[in-house]
């Protein structure tokens, strides 16, 4: 998978001022490689990974997903290009507490009227080493656990490339440690992996590291 | 391992959540207990006026002067009551040859006794059996052959009374013999216990012989407490009842169509009450519901938001909460009419003995109707009532 993002702009607008948040970022992704984003608070790296995971649209510009202009789609066909292709986590999400850990990975198939594929399903959580959790409840979890099953939903999808902003926020250093690992074995199975982060250890870790200024 | 789908998603919420669905639940059943309670007792008194009406099956009704009330307690409220007219009534009205009388039917009335001789408290009414047409078309249960029905020592019972194994009931310390059993009407007819007049004479015997003296000088077989007469087709019934008035003294004539209308004129007012208190009972559910579920949607807002982050599109979204309220609306819909069918149908014999006015449950197709719309309406509401919140939520990650 190869991802161009072509000179990219999005400004918000307030009452009082505008924002330019983006101006003119370009680079490209390649497939199973592993990018951190870096840059100060407020710099747009949010904004960039919802652009990339085709949640916002940018103002100009364009992201293309092996040939596919995702910036020219619609908003349902971007919704379900977040289904398998893209995947994306934004700070903070949690996972779904009424809904057991093997329900949270498997939650898409809810939507899409299928049986869980059960094989995918045991290679995703033997990866992410949350084999014992699958008939807990989130409530159950410590942070980290959580943090892994969100990974594991994404992978479980099929996610040909991953967006997660500040994935070890919030972990301690050993939890931060066993994301990093997670992530470069994910990417070793040839997942694309993007990190907005301001965690060091991430990314002396990471194949390429972009700075926002 | 089964196909999952959003309906089993919607369901699975729900299981794992119980406390917070409850209440959507409860109120559904609620609104659908009490509506259909409402509409089966709207019902059920409509039916009961229209039944006595065809039941009557006559024009008009001479009582004595002074009588119009007990004979109103006797046909409608079900309240054993006696009277008799002091003349002879019969050769007056055949003295008076008056135009546009069709058929005329007299009736005696008699009262059983709440002392330890007699099994039930019921009203009597002795008829003469070929000239009779009040009773016959409405035989449901026979226990003996058709011409023999009212013959003497024989009794044909209103439907609410219970015929014993040997089909014997004692009045007075006599045993008679049950002949046949009437359809329902929700009235008063239904306490009733229509005799020959042979019968009535014994029966009436047999009171005397225990001291009850219901008229000096009365001869069961002649004494008349009523008249019940049809008019030919195309004949003015209040030209009828005006000839009778000025041919015959001492007689008070009722149009029992007058009769019924006065009681059903009565019970409209109380039955518009009953149907603007459902009307509000539903609109008032509808923005509890829509309230409730305004609530728990935005309580649930953040799962929503991550299901449109991995790619749930709004529209399923919007699915997923109506297909909550629609499982919550099923499941207290049924529950409501199981709990109105429990409040009702076991307790009918004793609510119709405590009301006074007919009284007579639907059954067979309006009653499934009754069902039906009932339920529908409480398995709709819910989805209605969180439609906006539904519309609202599906927005979810902002579009900017």
């Amino acid at each position: 998978m190869k991802i161009e993002v072509n000179n990219i702009y999005k400004s918000y607008h307030s009452k009082h001022r505008d924002i330019d948040v983006l101006k003119d970022v370009t680079f490209s992704l390649e497939k199973g490689k592993f990018y951190c984003l870096k840059g100060d608070s407020g710099c747009g790296k949010t904004t960039l990974l919802s652009i990339l995971a085709g949640v916002i649209k940018p103002d100009k510009g364009q992201v293309i997903v092996d040939d596919t202009n995702l910036t020219a789609l619609s908003e349902d066909k971007r919704t379900k290009l977040r289904r398998h292709t893209i995947a994306y986590i934004p700070q903070a999400q949690e996972v779904i507490e009424d809904l057991t850990v093997e329900e949270n990975i498997t939650l898409v198939d809810y939507f899409e009227g299928k049986k869980v594929n059960q094989e995918k399903l045991e290679e995703v959580v033997n990866i992410l080493g949350i084999n014992k959790l699958r008939k807990e409840y989130p409530r159950e979890l410590s942070g980290g656990e959580a943090r892994r099953v969100i990974f594991a939903r994404a992978l479980y999808q099929g996610a040909s490339v991953i967006y997660a902003d500040e994935p070890t926020n919030d972990l301690d250093k050993d939890n931060r440690e066993a994301i990093a690992s997670i992530i470069k074995s994910i990417t070793e199975k040839g997942v694309t992996f993007m990190a907005a982060t301001h965690d060091e250890g991430l990314m002396c870790r990471a194949n390429k590291v972009f700075a926002l200024q | 391992m089964k196909k999952r789908s959003i309906g089993a998603l919607a369901y699975k919420n729900i299981q794992n959540n119980k406390g917070r669905y409850f209440k959507q639940a409860a109120m559904v059943m609620v609104l659908t207990w009490t509506m259909l309670l409402g509409l089966i007792i709207i019902v059920s008194i409509s039916s009961g006026l229209e039944r006595l009406r065809d039941r009557m099956g006559a024009d008009l009704m001479l009582v004595p002067l002074g009588y119009e009330r007990s004979a109103e307690g006797i046909l409608i409220k079900g309240e054993p009551k006696y009277f008799y007219f002091e003349q002879d009534i019969m050769t007056q009205l055949e003295n008076a040859d008056i135009e546009g009388i069709e058929r005329l039917s007299s009736q005696f009335y008699l009262t059983s006794s709440n002392q330890g001789c007699c099994d039930i408290p019921v009203q009597f009414i002795g008829l003469d059996k070929d000239s009779d047409f009040t009773i016959k078309p409405w035989i449901k249960t026979l226990y003996v052959n058709e011409k023999d029905y009212l013959n003497d020592g024989y009794i044909v019972v209103g439907s609410s009374i219970d015929v014993p194994e040997d089909g014997k009931i004692r009045f007075y310390d006599q045993y008679f013999t049950v002949a046949a059993k009437l359809d329902q009407t929700g009235s008063g007819l239904d306490n009733a216990v229509f005799l020959n007049r042979t019968t009535t004479k014994t029966l009436y015997e047999a009171a005397l012989s225990k001291g009850f003296n219901f008229m000096d000088g009365c001869d069961p077989l002649k004494t008349v407490s009523s008249v019940f007469i049809t008019v030919k087709d195309g004949t003015d019934v209040k030209r009828v009842s005006q000839q009778i008035r000025s041919h015959i003294d001492g007689v008070q004539v009722i149009a029992t169509d007058g009769m019924i209308g006065s009681t059903q004129q009565g019970l409209e007012g109380f039955i518009s009450l009953m149907y603007i208190l459902i009307g509000i009972l539903i609109v008032l559910s509808f923005v509890i519901l829509s309230l409730s579920f305004k609530l728990q949607v935005t309580e649930r807002k953040d799962d929503y938001k991550l299901m449109r982050t991995i790619g749930v599109t709004k529209g399923e979204i919007r699915k997923l909460v109506l297909s909550q309220a629609f499982i919550l609306s099923i499941i207290g819909s049924i529950l409501g009419l199981v709990l109105a069918t429990v409040s009702i149908f076991p307790f009918y014999t004793a609510i119709n003995a405590a009301v006074s006015i007919p009284f007579l449950i639907p059954s067979g197709i309006k009653l499934v109707l009754l069902y039906l719309v009932t339920g529908l309406i409480g398995i709709i509401i819910g989805p209605l009532g969180a439609l906006g919140s539904a519309i609202r939520i599906s927005g979810g990650l902002e579009e900017r």
